[in-house]
């Protein structure tokens, strides 16, 4: 039993949570375990020469810098005497981020180290590298899980780990290539997300045979073989999400392979299913009327058409009318509900509502939005790919696909830097470096859309501990308005970097030309009106910040018009597990789940008290579970006006809910223009509160 | 018109939910049944690779603790729940046992899945053989048995056969429990860990509820009655509470534990006790952290992807009405809520 371990565990085990527990744990596991396991170097010379003869850390990074340069760096990260403030932030880090000999058991990097490298390597001068150092380890934002493990390695894993395949297109190639493309990007730890609504729906005919299709659910199994198969040698199984039109005729089917009580050949066990939602859909859902499901190949035999390139609100009377096609009938009611049913049952699905994630597309003249990844939160337009059996491959048509480099501001340490402008663009030039760094040639139509469109999506995080710390209440108006000035500032700042790369390198992303950034009909909003803080609560939130104003916004649209911007893509609010507790935050934009988290993984159980937790600030520590879930669909819409891609927003819902309510959160939810509902989580009654309930 | 009523019974009733015949029953009933749960749902090759670097002893300790397991959750299932169901009177209460009698079989067929899992054929029949030759575990098995079988079906018999359950739930169990849990606690056999957390969710509710139904036989003895049952219970506590040291030496002797099992051995009978309204048999002392929050039946928090949480609970269905869509649709939201 390791006694940091132990020590942690007891911040629980009393009458009374005692952080107290915690700041030992932190001091055990540094004193036994990572100081004198950490592999002594008598300088930086000796580490370096060490390090990159061992092939740990990449030799091309040092040949860009000066060792003078380089030397600077790592004296600047080491300077600012970082400690971490929670066990958890620190077990997480040493465990999951710093490198280690082969055998696992000595360290090679500290915290100081690995931010350094990857300052070194995401940075393309020296003094970038400096900037970038310096919010890397004061955590004003941190990239994402795979940037920051790899970044600077020799032997490098990918940078970016989430991905989104549009590649399964109704023929056995393109379904053959898909699960290789899947295995290729899980075995390096991917997550992927794959839309599967142009795959004809079971019991179509194939060759002009009728009734023989095994449709959506048979691709399916195999995608939720493939990613437990290709687990990254067994470091953590595989993740991936299916995308399904509610249009499709497999929809039901497919919905119910969630369902725990499901036959275990129809059982989909660890992939994640997505529910693409139209607006035709919910307007049914609001009269009360049945709507029809399609059979994708005789859609495409009767019109030529592919299922996903149609837009329903435009086309579906017409289609409804058109005999030849084959559909079904079904109460579009009683379809909402059975995604709440299994909602309740398992999480699932996601919800993509298409004609928010539309009306908000800046780039419609590339595509339309039709599916987003495994964590909601990427909302990019893809166009399909089809591919062709070995030897005709010539003929193979190469579409759009999504590969999404993600990073977050931590909303304390951003906020506390007053200078949120500089925070913003650094993180920005991080992420296209990222982007300029990656290269997923395995996969053609990822490579195409990285190279062509260089999307990144910056996101936040801590935003419950920041208000907390605050003294300010989650979803409470000051707590929305000051999320509605955050956000649009950042979104200022990033759009003005992106701008700037595009005006400094000549590079323009493809598809810029005839966009809604382009023609200034984006930005109308901050044309309109001035995103300022309304009460001086929130005003004295941000003294020291400069804000941008509707004249700073008129400049930035004109220069735009002049410049173009160098990313398809900015913004996107993912979930952040491991990087918010390294980076001591609550988790991206959600409420805490609870004031002290129990959290089992594969290394231990680790008990983790919220940041900022103490006797003062307790009670705005309120459990997500707790909540009116509309004070988290209001912070979330108050955020997505300002996120040009989506937000990755979980609903928190006690087990003695009802899915009535769930419906009423969805209905919620698009109304209030949310473009993707994440999945649901329940937490069970104890039995003490269910006696307190029936006594 | 004939009536056929050979044997003069009482007419048979139906089950009436909406009168219900306590105030807790149908409670249970729900909290159970809304937490249903099969082991398929769970992937435990995920832990495969990790059982491949647990030594030869570790592996012993748990795959006997779950073969004990597995026996005393096929006691349960076969004798001990159907004994209860068919003497407690109500058909809500017999159909809460019931179920829990159900849920005993899935458990047991659990731990058959676990050994399956990670043995080969041959280590399997090792193991079952192991179960049927454990002296201190067959003892435990034909004390409990012979209570469940004990022809005394008065007021009192019935009380020791809840109370046997119960300890059965609450206590005897935990010797096979400390293991899973203490190695879940330090991220190892997660996956089948998961199991076990969700079988002591059932078993928790399950301790309570036969408990709530002792205490109320209990309270319905005269003094003399009440004296003999509790002078009946602290030797049957003390008699298994010895059996279960011996076996405990035997399972945890590989690995240093044994101080610590004990130790929750104890806490654990202490909880019966509390549930039972019994008197403590044993002083209050700090049980391992790790496995004490293990224990904790409050949801946990997971890694989004990796295990499916025992905060996992099935959802009831209502559904929207014509004047909610109507309100939702107009930018209301549902009445009755703020």
């Amino acid at each position: 039993m390791e006694s940091w371990i132990a020590l942690n565990n007891k911040i629980l085990s009393g009458e009374q949570v005692n952080t107290a527990y915690d700041t030992e744990a932190l001091q055990a596991y540094f004193q036994e375990k990572v100081n004198p396991n950490t592999v002594f170097f008598h300088d930086l010379k000796e580490k370096i020469r060490y390090l990159t003869d061992h092939g740990v850390w990449d030799k091309g990074v040092f040949d860009r810098y000066t060792p003078e340069e380089v030397r600077a760096v790592f004296e600047k990260a080491y300077g600012y005497k970082f400690r971490f403030k929670a066990f958890m932030g620190a077990f997480k880090f040493y465990n999951e981020y710093a490198t280690m000999t082969p055998d696992r058991q000595r360290w090679l990097e500290r915290y100081e180290d690995r931010l350094s490298m990857t300052a070194l390597s995401r940075a393309d001068n020296a003094e970038q590298a400096l900037e970038l150092v310096h919010h890397l380890i004061n955590q004003t934002f941190t990239p994402a899980t795979p940037t920051l493990m790899n970044s600077g390695k020799a032997n490098t894993g990918r940078l970016v780990s989430c991905f989104l395949l549009q590649d399964c297109t109704d023929n056995l190639d393109s379904i053959t290539k898909t699960l290789s493309f899947v295995a290729e990007l899980s075995k390096g730890g991917g997550g992927i997300g794959v839309e599967v609504s142009n795959l004809r729906a079971r019991g179509e005919s194939l060759r002009g045979i009728q009734n023989v299709t095994k449709g959506v659910m048979g691709v399916a199994k195999m995608l939720d073989n493939m990613l437990r198969y290709a687990d990254q040698a067994g470091q953590r199984p595989g993740a991936g999400a299916i995308y399904l039109s509610v249009m499709h005729a497999d929809f039901l089917d497919t919905l119910n392979a969630k369902k725990i009580a499901s036959d275990e050949d129809a059982r989909l066990k660890t992939l994640s299913v997505g529910a693409t939602i139209p607006d035709i859909f919910m307007q049914k859902v609001r009269d009360g009327e049945d709507i029809y499901q399609f059979y994708p190949h005789s859609l495409f035999q009767e019109t030529g058409r592919e299922f996903t390139s149609i837009d329903w609100s435009k086309e579906y009377d017409t289609l409804a009318d058109n005999a030849n096609i084959r559909k079904k009938r079904v109460s579009a009611r009683r379809i909402l509900e059975e995604i709440a049913v299994t909602q309740g049952e398992s999480g699932y699905p996601y919800l993509l509502f298409e004609g928010n994630a539309n009306r908000a597309n800046p780039i419609p003249n590339v595509g339309s939005i039709k599916m987003s990844n495994l964590c909601s939160e990427i909302l990019q337009p893809t166009l399909p790919s089809y591919f062709h059996p070995y030897g005709q491959e010539s003929k193979d048509k190469i579409g759009l696909d999504v590969s999404c480099n993600l990073a977050s501001l931590v909303i304390q340490q951003t906020m506390d830097s007053r200078d949120l402008g500089r925070v913003v663009s650094a993180a920005i030039r991080m992420l296209d470096n990222v982007a300029r760094s990656t290269s997923v040639d395995e996969v053609p139509a990822v490579k195409r859309a990285n190279d062509e469109m260089r999307s990144i999506g910056l996101g936040a995080m801590g935003l419950h501990s920041y208000l907390a710390g605050r003294e300010l209440v989650y979803g409470s108006p000051e707590a929305l308005e000051f999320v509605d000035v955050f956000f649009a500032a950042m979104h200022y700042h990033a759009r003005k970097t992106s701008m700037e790369i595009a005006r400094d390198t000549g590079f323009v992303f493809k598809g810029f030309e005839g966009s809604k950034y382009q023609s200034g009909e984006y930005f109308k909003q901050y044309l309109d009106k001035d995103f300022v803080p309304q009460t001086p609560e929130v005003a004295q939130l941000f003294q020291g910040h400069t804000l941008p104003t509707r004249a700073d916004w008129q400049q930035l649209v004109q220069d735009i018009q002049t410049h173009g911007l160098a990313h398809s893509f900015l913004m996107a609010i993912a979930p952040t597990g491991s990087i918010s507790y390294v980076s001591h935050a609550s988790a991206s934009i959600m409420p805490v789940t609870e004031k002290v988290e129990t959290r089992t993984s594969n290394k231990a159980r680790t008990i983790y008290p919220m940041p900022g937790l103490n006797q003062d600030t307790e009670w705005y520590y309120e459990e997500a579970y707790d909540m009116d879930m509309r004070r988290v669909l209001d912070t979330v819409a108050t955020a997505q006006k300002h996120v040009d891609q989506g937000i990755s927003c979980t609903l928190f819902i006690p087990s003695n809910a009802s899915t009535r309510t769930l419906q009423a959160y969805y209905i919620y939810a698009y109304k209030h223009g949310i473009k993707t509902l994440y999945y649901t989580r329940l937490r069970k009654v104890s039995i003490d509160e269910c006696l307190n309930c029936a006594i | 018109m004939p009536t056929y009523n050979p044997t003069n019974r009482a007419p048979f009733s139906a089950t009436n939910w909406s009168e219900p015949e306590d105030h807790f029953s149908s409670t249970f009933y729900e909290k159970y049944t809304s937490q249903l749960w099969f082991p398929e749902e769970i992937p435990l090759s995920n832990d495969a690779i990790v059982w491949q670097t647990l030594n030869d002893d570790e592996r012993w300790t748990y795959i006997h603790a779950s073969a004990g397991l597995n026996a005393l959750d096929t006691l349960q299932g076969e004798v001990g729940m159907p004994a209860l169901r068919g003497l407690v009177e109500g058909h809500i209460r017999k159909a809460t046992l019931q179920f829990q009698g159900m849920m005993e079989d899935i458990h047991a067929r659990s731990y058959s899945l676990i050994n399956r899992t990670f043995l080969s054929t041959s280590e399997e029949r090792e193991v079952f053989e192991w179960v049927r030759q454990q002296p201190q575990l067959q003892y435990k098995i034909q004390f409990i048995q012979g209570v469940f079988h004990d022809p005394d079906v008065s007021p009192l018999g019935l009380w020791k056969k809840m109370v046997v359950s119960c300890m059965l739930e609450t206590a005897l169990f935990y010797s096979g429990f400390f293991y899973p849990l203490y190695l879940a606690g330090q991220g190892k056999m997660v996956s089948a860990g998961e199991i076990f957390n969700l079988i002591i969710l059932d078993e928790a509710v399950h301790g309570v509820y036969v408990a709530l139904l002792a205490q109320e036989k209990y309270a319905s003895f005269n003094e003399a009655e009440q004296a003999y049952a509790k002078a009946w219970y602290n030797e049957t506590v003390q008699t298994l509470y010895r059996n279960e040291l011996v076996y405990t030496e035997t399972l945890y002797a590989r690995l240093d534990l044994v101080a610590e099992v004990k130790r929750f051995l104890r806490y654990n009978f202490n909880v019966l006790a509390d549930n039972l309204d019994m008197p403590r048999a044993f002083d209050d002392e700090e049980i391992n952290p790790i496995v004490s929050n293990g224990i904790r039946t409050r949801g946990t928090t997971h890694d989004f992807f990796s295990s499916k949480g025992s905060s996992y609970a099935k959802m009831s269905v209502e559904s929207l009405t014509e004047g909610d869509f109507e309100g939702l649709f107009a930018g209301d939201f549902l009445e009755g809520r703020s």
